[in-house]
């Protein structure tokens, strides 16, 4: 009934020094977290039609065994059918407070971090147009780049963002880390001792953020302000990142293509 | 605390001060929070100071519009519902409104504005009459519209349409999100002890339209009317901070159908009726008169003769 976890699970995202952008990035980095924290081995592979290889058209997605699951809150459930899952010992006020704050980081962080790849004009056209388009020759570099804007436009308009400032999504950000440094205090994760997709989510978000060059670095340091959200991404870094990866590869170089933590 | 406050928000129906989730966040705030607002209830949108509604109007920083600025706006003006809690309950607010936004929102949006049925039978029905001449014929439509393409975007499927498999998927978020809502509620009045705060007012708003709008296509609200909690913490915040509106409504209710509530509406239809058939087929007989399609032999005999002169005396 239950076919076991696959050794040869591949995890799809796009090419990773030129291509990957920053919410694609924290995404990406959140899956692999999450397998890491339930043991589940999965290779990644670049590819840089991942976008479109995808069954929802976001990234990451995996392919295990004749299945393929896109985004984290569907791989969680996918995994949770093959008898994996960090959230059982959580009683349901603590899941219900897990899956909000979730829903925060998706919300606040992940809509932040989309307005500033693609609604500054600066970050816009230095960095994430040619990053986003990169594969593909002229003239589709440019007619895809500027379809998948006026897209995110769009949907900044539709949820009432758009009227927001550069500045305005920054102190969005602020407020959403202060909830999260609330909420972890001085745990080592945020429920109990035992990680969950919480950890997860949050990990890959804030790593990248902190990791990532933009054209300021402001984002980051409204991070940097918080001291126990740099010591829990330090910590699930050496935890799942380092360990995992001591025979030959070193491991931050798989995280990001920036300085790492440490 | 100075300059009077004035709220623009949609007309109340069904029991509720207001038939908007937005308006419904912003009205039960204000009352937790103890602000002296003057409320106008509209049923046209462009008369509001921003064009939407709702909007607050101060006197001094112009006007704002949704209700994330509407409330921090009171807040500046030391409205502030959530004083007493914890840095912490802060934080859970900031998650649960976001959990609400992501989970619950879409799904609300496609039971009152995309599901052909609620949409046609009811939401569009209460919009076309409630909505003065001439934007009930475009407005009900373009904010349908709107509504659609918001879920398109929010989904990434610029090809969705509305059908059973956008539906499953919509409420299957949507139950589990009221079910968390219900766990995280537990037995409490309201979700941080024993006085509301800004989350309440956020999980009224958003919940109190699909408990009193009785649409034909009603998964959702068989669902919540199961979660006793929360229609509980509903009933109870209507009747404690809204006891006029709640006592009108088992009146409104009977007389919610169809003439019926034609009546109660516009009590001088019926009047309005009856005069403007009298002035058209006075017009078509003052022009049929003139124009000498119908004339009116004079005999002496009859008695309409002095009324007849007077009439064409008064056509020259």
């Amino acid at each position: 009934m239950d076919i076991p976890w696959p050794e040869n699970a591949t995890l799809y995202q796009p090419l990773r020094e030129d291509q990957i952008l920053l919410s694609d990035c924290a995404s990406s980095l959140a899956v692999q977290a999450y397998l890491r924290m339930c043991g589940l081995p999965v290779r990644v592979c670049c590819r840089a039609n991942a976008e479109y290889m995808s069954p929802s058209g976001k990234v990451p997605f995996i392919h295990v065994g004749n299945q393929v699951v896109s985004e984290l809150g569907p791989i969680v459930q996918f995994t949770k059918a093959k008898g994996h899952s960090l959230s059982d010992g959580l009683d349901d006020v603590q899941r219900a407070e897990m899956k909000a704050y979730m829903e925060l980081v998706n919300n606040m962080l992940l809509t932040a971090e989309l307005y500033i790849q693609w609604c500054d004009d600066t970050t816009s056209s230095e960095i994430t147009r040619p990053r986003y388009s990169s594969p593909y020759s002229w003239p589709l570099n440019h007619i895809l780049a500027y379809q998948k804007q006026w897209e995110v436009r769009r949907k900044m308009n539709a949820i009432g963002w758009a009227g927001k400032t550069l500045e305005q999504v920054y102190e969005d950000v602020s407020q959403c880390c202060q909830a999260l440094s609330q909420r972890l205090g001085t745990q080592p994760y945020f429920f109990n001792k035992q990680p969950t997709e919480l950890d997860a989510l949050v990990f890959g978000h804030l790593f990248t953020i902190l990791t990532t060059r933009l054209t300021s670095d402001e984002l980051s340091e409204k991070i940097k302000s918080y001291s126990n959200l740099l010591s829990f991404c330090r910590r699930i870094e050496q935890t799942y990142f380092e360990e995992q990866d001591r025979d030959g590869q070193s491991g931050t170089s798989q995280l990001s293509k920036g300085p790492s933590l440490i | 605390m100075a300059a009077p406050l004035q709220l623009y928000c949609w007309r109340g129906d069904h029991g509720l001060p207001s038939v908007d989730a937005d308006c419904l966040t912003v009205l039960a705030y204000a009352k937790f929070a103890g602000a002296p607002l003057k409320v106008h209830k509209i049923t046209n949108p462009w008369r509001s100071p921003t064009g939407i509604l709702p909007a607050l109007k101060t006197r001094e920083e112009g006007s704002f519009s949704q209700p994330s600025k509407i409330i921090i706006q009171l807040r500046k003006q030391k409205y502030n519902a959530d004083y007493d809690l914890s840095a912490k309950e802060c934080a859970d607010t900031l998650a649960f409104v976001s959990l609400l936004e992501e989970k619950l929102l879409p799904a609300l949006i496609y039971t009152h504005w995309v599901d052909a049925k609620n949409y046609v039978d009811v939401t569009r029905r209460w919009y076309a009459e409630n909505i003065p001449f001439p934007l009930n014929f475009l407005l009900p439509n373009r904010i349908h519209g709107r509504q659609l393409e918001r879920l398109r975007l929010v989904r990434g499927d610029p090809t969705l349409e509305p059908g059973e498999q956008l539906e499953k998927e919509l409420y299957h978020d949507a139950l589990e999100c009221m079910t968390l809502l219900s766990q995280r509620l537990g037995s409490q009045k309201f979700f941080f002890g024993d006085s509301p705060s800004s989350l309440d007012a956020y999980v009224f708003g958003h919940l109190a339209p699909l408990l009193k709008i009785k649409l034909p296509n009603g998964k959702l609200q068989q669902h919540l009317n199961s979660l006793d909690n929360l229609r509980q913490f509903c009933t109870n915040i209507l009747v404690l901070y809204f006891p006029s509106e709640s006592r009108e409504a088992p009146a409104k209710k009977v007389s919610n159908h169809a003439d019926g509530g034609d009546f109660d509406n516009e009590p001088h239809k019926r009047r309005n009726q009856i005069l403007s058939v009298l002035f058209a087929v006075g017009a078509m007989l003052g022009y049929a008169f003139l124009s000498g399609i119908i004339t009116i032999k004079h005999t002496p005999a009859r008695l309409e003769e002095p009324h007849v002169d007077e009439e064409e005396e008064e056509e020259d």
